[in-house]
């Protein structure tokens, strides 16, 4: 079903063009996207974050090294943001909401060590 | 540096703002910096910032300062300056922004955007260049860069002859002599190493691969006629410092490869490259006493050292490289320190040798202004027999190419002119003939790129050149881009172009077959008695990039068209036992339409179509024929899945290829002649591929799956030497299903601690 439903919208987008009529949709679907501000310093970090993320109800994960931001798209009813925030925390990695414990943190790369590092 | 770490902090408290309407008329500010290689940030002065797809733009002051008012239709601001890399990103009027640009550490005339996408075309170029990653080239773990195109619809791979396992490529119909082929954008394989060449870069030292149709820049020379294939290696500044490969096929096939980066001070890096390859027995699947693929070995050395001081504005490389191929094929137990009458064989050898340089200038306080010298030097050696045909020949070569950039107001007017040297000396013996000659083509080039807006641009380039043999031609080019909708790119491109035929080492596969080589010149002097080839290309396509459902896909549409003005025509079909090369006298074309999608359908399930139609004609000396062992139409579907967690990766491959024309063999006994047409087929590859740990991949694979073969793919087997013997007529694989088993590991450098 989910399959036959992605093909027919990008059958339905290859024929209209515009994306714009999806942009509304996604609401629909039950998506929430939300932006929060989570620590790191290189694109292991990036790589970390994202594939943390990588969990059932979670749809989409981008980090932004620049701005340390991170864009996500997940289903409420299936993942809270809280336990996002916890994911990341437990992954190393502290968000506005949560610090990561110094054995958590401890375990990233050296590379990554956004506590004591800059940006590199 | 501390800038940095302050301004996320900022962030914190905006970010409620998410769901909040755009508020009209605001401004985004910020600050755009450098950072040289010591990490010390200063301020970038005349940087273009705009809105992703949009004209609306502005550039930064002597302070690195910006301010744009936001925009309803897009949220993400392009930073691009010549000489660094671009950016994108996300803007919000909440905040001031802070964009470190960062140098580009090549010569490049390509920019590459990167991401993790396998394949991927980045919008912002004048022309369509697909870039193929590392990633792409796994989904193909064998071997070199003959047989990494199997996952990428633009480029055919077919073999020569039925002998020696060759694997020659093709884009919009026509063989990969009329593509321009470079190595990080200086001409490599050409001449003697057309056909073989692509055997001699194993995929492993490959870093990426930039494909791109159509007429290429005047910059690079006259000679990409249909496209250009541009690849980087490996480089010391990202390279791991330990790189490992080892391959093992059902054939016999193995395969090492080691590739180490390390550093040489501060500012030099050095890598260097050791494949060697072999397959010692002899394999005869479909019991023609034919072996079905080479035995043999290669050996192939590189090196490679960088130098860059981006305070000082320069950087520079040098690199050699020593290639040794050896090849033994034809009949099981040939052994070429015996001859053996009726028993047929084929030997060959290839010793080559490369070395180049290239150093670049930036102007510290002009940034966009630069100069960069490339050099090259090659000799190529290579001797051997098919049956009892023997040849032999050598070439060696001379480029070198002086580039001068600068900007012409502002960074909207870019001016790139130079002067360039290109020198050939062949020597090639095939009895009867034996051929001399030697080319000097020094020439000129101006190209100017007009960004007429971040939606448009053109690019105009003319080449005035002067060949030794032939005295003075021009060639122009010109390349537009226009962003008709937002991530929706409409692009042209038309130009000329032209190269020396190298009748004997384009044509080498016919040697394996009674065929008597005819060569009917039409001049004293020249190639063979031949003028240049010339042709005329012009292409439009059209390229959507989509993100649906927070997924990423493209989809496009191209359609290109060659002409040619001079060809040198090689003639299979007037005679089934002669071939004859003749100057072209009429019409010779070819018609090259291509669609292609890309979708993520679900989480790390990547899906990719593709379908192109060629419509390729010449005028023959008996009439208009249709281009022999071309198909017609193929089709192409690929899937990429990654497990969550990535720690396998799996891939499967199929592809239709349509039926082609085959040389006709009327006038052959009944029992040696052949259909007029090859029936279609479809192939299957998979592949998986498991992370052990971080270091360690294994991938395990099969070739042809379905294990489809062309059935007798020599005619008269039996009697080699006899007047009907012909291992041309090559259109589908030889070898049926095909195992195979290989490793990677990579030892990443230890990062700077800072």
């Amino acid at each position: 079903m989910k399959l036959f439903l992605n093909v027919s919208s990008i059958i339905l987008f290859l024929l209209l063009g515009s994306s714009s009529i999806f942009a509304q949709s996604t609401s629909k679907s039950g998506f929430t996207e939300a932006r929060f501000v989570v620590k790191g310093v290189c694109n292991m970090c990036k790589e970390r974050i994202e594939t943390t993320l990588d969990v059932k109800g979670v749809k989409y994960a981008e980090w932004n090294l620049v701005t340390d931001t991170l864009f996500v798209v997940y289903h409420p009813a299936k993942i809270s943001l809280e336990r996002i925030h916890e994911l990341l925390a437990n992954a190393g990695h502290d968000t506005e909401l949560k610090k990561a414990s110094d054995e958590s943190y401890r375990k990233i790369d050296d590379c990554c060590r956004y506590r004591e590092l800059e940006k590199h | 540096m501390k800038a940095i770490r302050v301004f996320p902090a900022l962030f914190l408290g905006a970010w409620q703002l998410f769901h909040s309407p755009q508020v009209h008329a605001q401004q985004v500010r910020g600050l755009v910096l450098e950072q040289d290689d010591k990490g010390k940030l200063s301020p970038l002065q005349g940087v273009n910032v705009y809105w992703l797809g949009t004209q609306e733009g502005t550039s930064t002051d002597s302070l690195g300062f910006f301010e744009i008012p936001t925009l309803a239709g897009s949220k993400q601001l392009v930073f691009s300056y010549i000489g660094y890399k671009a950016d994108t990103l996300y803007a919000k009027p909440t905040k001031e922004l802070q964009v470190v640009l960062k140098q580009v550490r090549e010569l490049d005339e390509v920019t590459v955007m990167y991401r993790s996408k396998a394949t991927e075309i980045s919008s912002l170029d004048v022309q369509k260049i697909q870039v193929m990653s590392e990633k792409e080239l796994f989904k193909a773990a064998c071997c070199n860069l003959s047989e990494s195109f199997e996952t990428n619809p633009s480029i055919d791979v077919s073999l020569t002859d039925a002998v020696t396992g060759t694997r020659q490529i093709q884009m919009l119909g026509l063989g990969s002599p009329y593509m321009l082929f470079s190595q990080e954008n200086m001409p490599t394989i050409r001449g003697l190493a057309a056909n073989q060449g692509f055997g001699f870069i194993p995929g492993t030292w490959i870093e990426s691969i930039q494909v791109s149709k159509g007429t290429g820049s005047v910059v690079n020379g006259f000679e990409s006629m249909t496209g250009q294939l541009n690849l980087e290696y490996q480089k010391p500044e990202q390279g791991d410092r330990l790189y490992l490969n080892g391959y093992f096929n059902e054939s016999g096939r193995m395969e090492g490869n080691v590739v180490s980066s390390y550093k040489l001070g501060k500012k030099t890096g050095n890598t260097t490259f050791l494949h060697y390859s072999q397959r010692p027995w002899e394999v005869d699947n479909n019991g023609d006493r034919f072996v079905d693929l080479p035995r043999g070995t290669q050996l192939n050395l590189m090196n490679r050292m960088m130098f860059a001081d981006p305070a000082k504005g320069v950087e520079a490389q040098l690199g050699f490289r020593l290639i040794q191929d050896v090849k033994v094929a034809g009949n099981l137990g040939y052994d070429p320190r015996r001859t053996v009458s009726n028993v047929y064989g084929m030997q060959f050898l290839i010793q080559r040798v490369e070395v180049w340089s290239k150093i670049g200038y930036v102007f510290p306080n002009h940034r966009y202004r630069s100069v960069g010298f490339q050099s090259s030097f090659l000799t190529h050696a290579q001797s051997g027999s098919f049956g009892r045909t023997d040849t032999r020949s050598s070439q060696h070569g001379i480029y070198a190419n002086l580039i001068y950039q600068t900007i012409v107001g502002n960074t909207y007017h870019v001016l790139k002119t130079g002067l360039s040297y290109q020198g050939d000396r062949m020597f090639e013996i095939l009895a009867p003939f034996e051929f001399f000659r030697e080319e000097h083509v020094p020439g000129a080039f101006t190209e100017y790129q007009w960004t007429i807006s971040p939606k448009a641009s053109i690019v105009a380039g003319m080449r005035a050149d002067y060949h030794s043999l032939f005295g003075w031609f021009a060639t122009p080019r010109l390349h537009a881009r226009w962003e008709i909708a937002p991530k929706t790119v409409l692009r042209f491109s038309s130009g000329q172009g032209r190269r020396s035929a190298n009748l004997i080492a384009e044509n080498e596969g016919l040697l394996f077959s009674s065929r008597q080589w005819r060569i009917q010149p039409t001049q004293q002097g020249g190639i063979y008695g031949f003028q240049q080839e010339l042709s005329t290309n012009a292409g439009l396509s059209l390229t959507r990039n989509f993100r649906l459902d927070y997924r990423d896909g493209f989809y496009s549409i191209e359609y290109f068209h060659t002409r040619f003005q001079r060809q040198v025509v090689v003639d299979v079909d007037a005679n089934s036992r002669e071939v004859n090369y003749y100057a072209l006298q009429g019409e010779s074309f070819a018609h090259a339409f291509q669609a292609e999608a890309e979708y993520e359908l679900f989480k790390r399930f990547d899906l990719r179509l593709a379908y192109r139609q060629y419509l390729i004609q010449t005028d023959f000396q008996q009439g208009r024929l249709e281009k022999a062992l071309v198909a017609r139409h193929r089709a192409f579907a690929n899937i990429a899945y990654e497990t969550r967690g990535k720690l396998w990766n799996i891939d499967f491959t199929v592809q239709y290829i349509g039926s082609k024309r085959l040389p006709q063999t009327r006038d052959k006994p009944v029992e040696f002649q052949r259909e007029a047409r090859s029936p279609g087929y479809f192939i299957a590859n998979a592949q998986v591929t498991r992370l052990i740990t971080k270091s360690w991949h294994a991938y395990l694979g099969i070739e042809n799956i379905t294990g489809f073969v062309q059935r007798n793919p020599i005619i008269s087997v039996d009697s080699p030497y006899g007047p009907h013997f012909d291992a041309t007529m090559v259109w589908a694989p030889i070898f049926g299903r095909m195992f195979y088993v290989g490793f990677r590991y990579r030892l990443k450098k230890e990062k700077e601690k800072r």
